[in-house]
């Protein structure tokens, strides 16, 4: 078949890519795993086999206080070799991780979900990408490589939220409760994803022969799902650490309170460095309602295209949640081309892409003159994370300025093609 | 006469008549006597008694005339007080006049500023007075006032009828702008319609005149091109849909804000402030809640006396020393012993050693009574080491049971209140020092309770000098003091000692012994090569002294500070430095120049004792030993424990260790009490005085258990058992510290309100303010949708 082997070509040029950077560039990996946009302190490589090293020596791993990323991941990579002696089977790993997710893109792709769902019909139908290009985008991003080579452990929750909307859009709806229980329990915010994430399941089986129960009703069975898998994983963990609230604080306690504000590409570090002291909670708060209040408002307004929902709140997510790296964003960017059918009402596209070049060049810049330099502070690394949120605000308010003007062209289908003004 | 020209009143007539007799008569005497007349030489005895003769009548004369004379006086005084009276009277009456003089001035003015007052209704524009009596012919009798009055009303309706007039007109107007308005956008509308319809013809000329055959075929879009031109102005309306849509995220948004971001909001901003008993706290610290006193148990033992005696003995000298007390505060009780059957056991000695817990107070010092048949007087020695008094007195002082105040218990009163007479003035000065003795002045519940400052007046002068010193110099009190003690020498040699068994031999006891009051750690060093400061003077030789001799002036110089190593402090607590000094050989022996001492204390800071190796007295010897023994260490570290008693604030008195370690015990119960009261009552003022500071939980249970403590401890004084008292006044006091200096009260003290507005602000503004305008444009849609279907 054709597309199969358009595929097998595309995947195996991806594999060959990261295995040839490599084998080109041996100190790549650990460079990238080193780099502030990379890894963050719930993601990072190093971290993870500081916690391997105390997890095989039948230490608790959150004993060094290094380690706040889910226990589960231990046992999974402490069946690979050690990643300072043998980096070829971990980048082999992490590669099949990229071509897995890559499998779920083409999957979310050709079910077409993006374009014509329950609701609604896009009007450019026609312009659009399949599922193999989107997977080839996905894999060629540098983000995405970088992400690979770094060996963020991002990726999983990358994975699972693929899987969760791969799932969804193919109507198997357990499945996809089952992945965001698994992504929710490596990061706590893809938990926030769960409501749009229902609301695609149901109007993907009310597309289908029979008819769901009534939506609270479905809601409540998914949520029982969800909660289900996220308990099973937790009792997982259990078993693995033994020590229960020592766990949970170290991981959710350490996502939720912020308490390490390593600089990354986020928001968050400057600013709680900045807050005094007895504001720090309520801002906190603050953040974390900012960062929640979206999910609400978006479903609502949007309640036609419940994956577009998603979109942007993952893009929302690479902006404004804690530790954001640039897997975070390389995931938003991995559904963008989804919606290639919005690409010509989008407005600003040159801006916000430039934006994002300018934010990726300096960045590492930037952070060298700052740390490394010390001819730069930290103003100039914070501003140039400005930038980067900036660029990617603008995308992701164009491309939801976009689907508004969509459906609004299908409500009035006389104004289509017209100049409008954003009211 | 000129006299009587001028005296012309008749009442003085017979006072001139007599006077004028008088001198003719004064005259006839003088012409009698004179020696030049003839008459005297012819016979002076008839000359003399002529003489006399006159001289009577003279006399007579001269009476009559003091008479009127004193009669002319009355009556010029008379008339003097008549003419007073008269004058006074016509003061009186002038001053009325010009009473009434001023009064009448004013009324006058008064009169003419009412006359030229300028009211307002002279400036009102009215009718000339003419028009309105030809309008109003009724007026023409009524006076000019009336005739105001109604021209006034007049006015004031007329007036009220154009403002109405006014009003209407107004009216009119707005109706007519409405209208016009309403004309003018027909007129737009119309306009419109007309573009349109040129439009149209235009367009349909044209098509029509390019193709006829597709005239039917084109008019549709040129239709719906039209309406899009029209909507262009003006956004299509949109429908309930998106309203409902819109009104569900604007609500998503504000449940979010309503019922997570306030909770949060109100969480994690509020201060969290535990409550304190602050009236307690100030009343502690006020010295309300307690009077520190110490009732002293003083334990007689009368082996040879029958208890009959023995108590009378103890009654009479407990009256004589009552009536020798003048500080309530600090008083002695006497107490037979109950061992005083039982002769010559020694159990009563370690009676302050035995444990306090229970109820029994302390007995801070045992008489001995031991009868001795060669004594002429009494005659007491105080045991150096234990806190017994013995008295030795001859048996024929004992006093019979009738005697009232025997000398023998006057001996006794008097050697103890001269045993105690330190201790009493340094509490006195304790307590003055704090206001818990200006409260007790002030507070009156005890009649007898005296001022402490009254004792201090009373006590000898060099007594409060020696004691004010004392307290100069001792280290404040701490939980934990360390003992740092160093060797330094010039030169390489002595580099060892035998430090350990000199502190285990000679301060390790002492330390022992201060074990209830404070705890000790001790560290030593050796510093080899430690010269003196470059600017300290170097020390001089004495040819007389056969010394090298340092100045008293120059001794605080001695410690080089910035190169020997003596840490300020070691872990918590203060350090006290006590410093032996081994001269080099070629500067030894060294002395201090004006006493020829070896040592001298560094007020709250340590001691320093100069070593002179004794095989190097002689000055020709080349080196120090390079060890120095235990036996070589002996002198400087009897002084070292001998400073530490006067650095930790012992008395000097008396000569017994442990009942000066008692007395410590019993000031340091007294300090810590007042300390921590003092504390408390400066935290209850500082959380009164801030209330934008939290109270952590842990502050409250601190001062909750520093209260309970203080009061046990204020329980444990009153009752006597001092050791008690100061275990409980050490917690008090550490908790106390605890409280008032917990850090995460004093984050917020500098943070004003305004600030907040800063914090918030930045942030939040952005945010907010399309949420809020978001809120409003909402509730005004509904609102008027309300009203639309009403």
């Amino acid at each position: 078949m054709p597309i199969d082997r358009r595929k097998t070509a595309v995947f195996a040029g991806a594999l060959t890519l990261r295995l040839l950077l490599l084998v080109l560039f041996p100190s790549l990996p650990d460079l990238l795993t080193g780099r502030v946009e990379v890894s963050t302190p719930v993601n990072s490589f190093k971290r993870l086999q500081e916690g391997l090293f105390l997890y095989t020596r039948n230490v608790s791993p959150y004993d060094g206080g290094v380690f706040h990323q889910a226990p589960l991941l231990l046992p999974i990579f402490a069946l690979l070799p050690n990643a300072k002696d043998l980096p070829l089977p971990t980048a082999v790993f992490y590669s099949l991780i990229d071509l897995i997710n890559a499998n779920a893109l083409i999957t979310i792709s050709e079910s077409g979900q993006a374009i014509a769902g329950r609701f609604f019909s896009a009007l450019r139908k026609d312009i659009k990408w399949d599922g193999v290009s989107v997977a080839a985008w996905f894999l060629f991003n540098p983000f995405t490589i970088a992400t690979c080579l770094g060996r963020s452990t991002g990726v999983f929750t990358t994975t699972g939220i693929l899987y969760a909307l791969s799932n969804a859009v193919t109507g198997n709806s357990f499945n996809a409760m089952l992945s965001l229980g698994f992504a929710s329990y490596l990061s706590i915010y893809p938990a926030l994803l769960f409501i749009p994430l229902v609301l695609l399941c149901r109007d993907r089986r009310a597309q289908g022969a029979k008819q769901p129960a009534g939506i609270a009703v479905f809601a409540l069975q998914h949520f029982a799902l969800f909660s289900f898998s996220i308990a099973g994983l937790l009792g997982m963990s259990y078993l693995i650490v033994g020590d229960f609230s020592q766990f949970i604080s170290a991981t959710y306690g350490f996502q939720l309170l912020v308490p390490d504000l390593t600089p990354n590409v986020g928001l968050w570090w400057y600013f709680f460095i900045e807050m005094f002291d007895s504001f720090r909670e309520f801002f906190l708060g603050v953040f974390w309602l900012h960062l929640a209040a979206y999910v609400g408002g978006l479903t609502v307004r949007i309640r036609r295209q419940p994956l577009f929902v998603i979109t942007a709140l993952l893009g929302i997510f690479a902006i404004f949640k804690p530790y954001p790296s640039i897997s975070d964003a390389s995931l938003y960017f991995s559904l963008l081309p989804l919606y290639r059918h919005l690409f010509p009402l989008m407005r600003y596209t040159f801006f916000a892409v430039s934006a994002i070049l300018y934010a990726t060049l300096l960045g590492p810049a930037f952070y060298h003159l700052w740390i490394y330099a010390g001819s730069g502070n930290a103003n100039f690394f914070y501003a140039i994370t400005l930038v980067w949120s900036l660029g990617l605000s603008i995308l992701l308010s164009d491309t939801i300025f976009a689907v508004l003007r969509d459906e609004w062209e299908q409500d009035n289908p006389e104004m289509r093609g017209k100049e409008a003004r954003q009211v | 006469m000129a006299v009587r020209d001028i005296v012309a009143d008749p009442s003085l007539l017979p006072v001139l008549n007599s006077s004028a007799e008088t001198r003719e008569q004064c005259e006839k005497l003088l012409a009698l006597l004179d020696p030049t007349a003839e008459s005297a030489s012819t016979n002076p005895q008839e000359a003399v008694l002529a003489a006399s003769r006159e001289q009577k009548q003279l006399f007579a004369l001269l009476a009559r005339l003091r008479g009127l004379n004193r009669d002319a006086i009355f009556r010029v005084r008379d008339t003097k007080q008549s003419t007073a009276e008269a004058r006074q009277e016509i003061d009186r009456l002038h001053l009325q006049l010009q009473n009434l003089y001023y009064e009448q001035r004013h009324l006058t003015g008064e009169i003419a500023a009412c006359d030229s007052y300028d009211h307002k209704y002279l400036s009102l524009p009215l009718i000339p007075v003419e028009e309105f009596l030809a309008l109003f012919p009724e007026h023409k009798e009524s006076d000019s006032h009336e005739l105001m009055i109604a021209r006034i009303n007049h006015e004031h309706a007329e007036r009220e009828k154009l403002e109405q007039a006014r009003q209407e007109l107004l009216k009119r107007k707005q109706a007519l702008i409405a209208e016009n308005n309403k004309r003018k956008e027909d007129l737009a509308s119309l306009d419109q319609d007309l573009e349109r319809f040129i439009d149209h013809a235009l367009v349909m000329t044209s098509k029509n005149e390019d193709s006829r055959s597709s005239q039917t075929t084109s008019t549709p879009p040129n239709d719906t091109m039209s309406s899009q031109a029209g909507a262009q102005r003006l956004p299509p309306p949109e429908n309930p849909e998106a309203v409902r849509t819109r009104f569900k995220v604007i609500a998503a948004f504000w449940a979010v804000i309503i019922f997570l971001g306030f909770p949060i909001w109100w969480k994690t901003t509020s201060i969290y402030r535990a409550r304190l008993p602050t009236q307690d706290m100030v009343d502690w610290a006020d010295g309300k809640t307690c009077r520190p006193v110490f009732p002293l148990e003083i334990r007689f033992e009368t082996p040879s006396l029958p208890e009959l005696e023995a108590h009378h003995l103890l009654r009479t000298t407990q009256h004589t020393l009552d009536d020798l007390n003048e500080f309530s505060a600090h008083h002695l009780r006497l107490k037979l012993s109950d061992e005083a059957s039982a002769p010559g056991d020694g159990e009563q000695v370690h009676g302050h050693s035995q444990p306090p817990a229970d109820r029994k107070p302390d007995t801070t010092l045992t008489v001995r009574l031991v009868p001795q048949e060669d004594l002429a007087a009494p005659r007491s020695e105080l045991h150096p080491d234990t806190t017994q008094l013995d008295v030795y007195y001859p048996p024929s002082l004992i006093p019979p049971p009738s005697a009232s105040n025997p000398p023998l218990s006057a001996y006794i009163a008097g050697e103890l209140q001269n045993l105690f007479i330190e201790e009493k003035a340094i509490i006195a000065q304790v307590l003055s020092e704090s206001n818990v003795g200006a409260a007790n002045t002030n507070a009156p519940p005890s009649a007898n309770n005296q001022q402490p400052s009254a004792i201090l007046n009373s006590i000898s002068p060099q007594l409060a000098e020696s004691i004010s010193k004392r307290l100069r110099r001792s280290m404040k009190y701490a939980e934990t003091y360390h003992l740092a003690f160093s060797l330094f020498t010039p030169g390489h040699e002595p580099s060892s000692w035998d430090v350990k068994s000199a502190v285990d031999e000679y301060i390790s006891p002492l330390l022992h012994a201060f074990a209830p009051i404070s705890n000790f750690t001790v560290d030593t060093q050796v510093q080899l090569y430690a010269t003196f400061s470059p600017t300290a003077p170097l020390p001089e030789y004495d040819e007389t002294q056969g010394a090298w001799t340092l100045k008293k002036e120059d001794l605080s110089a001695f410690i080089n500070a910035a190169e020997w190593p003596l840490s300020p402090s070691i872990g918590s607590g203060p350090t006290l430095n006590f410093i032996l000094y081994v001269p080099a050989p070629s500067q030894s022996p060294m002395v201090v120049k004006e006493s020829s001492a070896t040592s001298w204390i560094i007020p709250q800071w340590g001691g320093v004792f100069l070593l002179n190796p004794s095989e190097s007295t002689l000055p020709d010897s080349v080196s120090n030993p390079p060890r120095l023994s235990q036996e070589n260490l002996r002198p400087a570290f009897l002084t070292f424990s001998h400073q530490l008693l006067t650095l930790l604030g012992a008395p000097a008195t008396p000569a017994s260790l442990p009942f000066r370690l008692q007395t410590l015990i019993r000031i340091r119960a007294a300090t810590l009490l007042l300390s921590a009261s003092s504390t408390m009552g400066s935290l209850a003022r500082l959380t009164e005085s801030l209330p934008s500071i939290p109270i952590p939980a842990n502050v409250a249970t601190s001062v909750s258990t520093t209260l309970s403590h203080l009061a046990s401890a204020c329980e444990h004084l009153r009752e006597g058992r001092f050791h008690a008292a100061l275990a409980d006044a050490r917690v008090a006091e550490i908790e106390a510290e605890r409280s008032f200096f917990e850090k995460s009260m004093v984050g917020q003290v500098y943070f004003p309100d305004e600030h907040k507005v800063a914090v918030y602000l930045p942030l939040l503004g952005p945010i907010g303010v399309p949420l809020v305008v978001g809120l409003l444009k909402e509730v005004k849609r509904v609102v008027t949708s309300l009203k639309a279907r009403r």
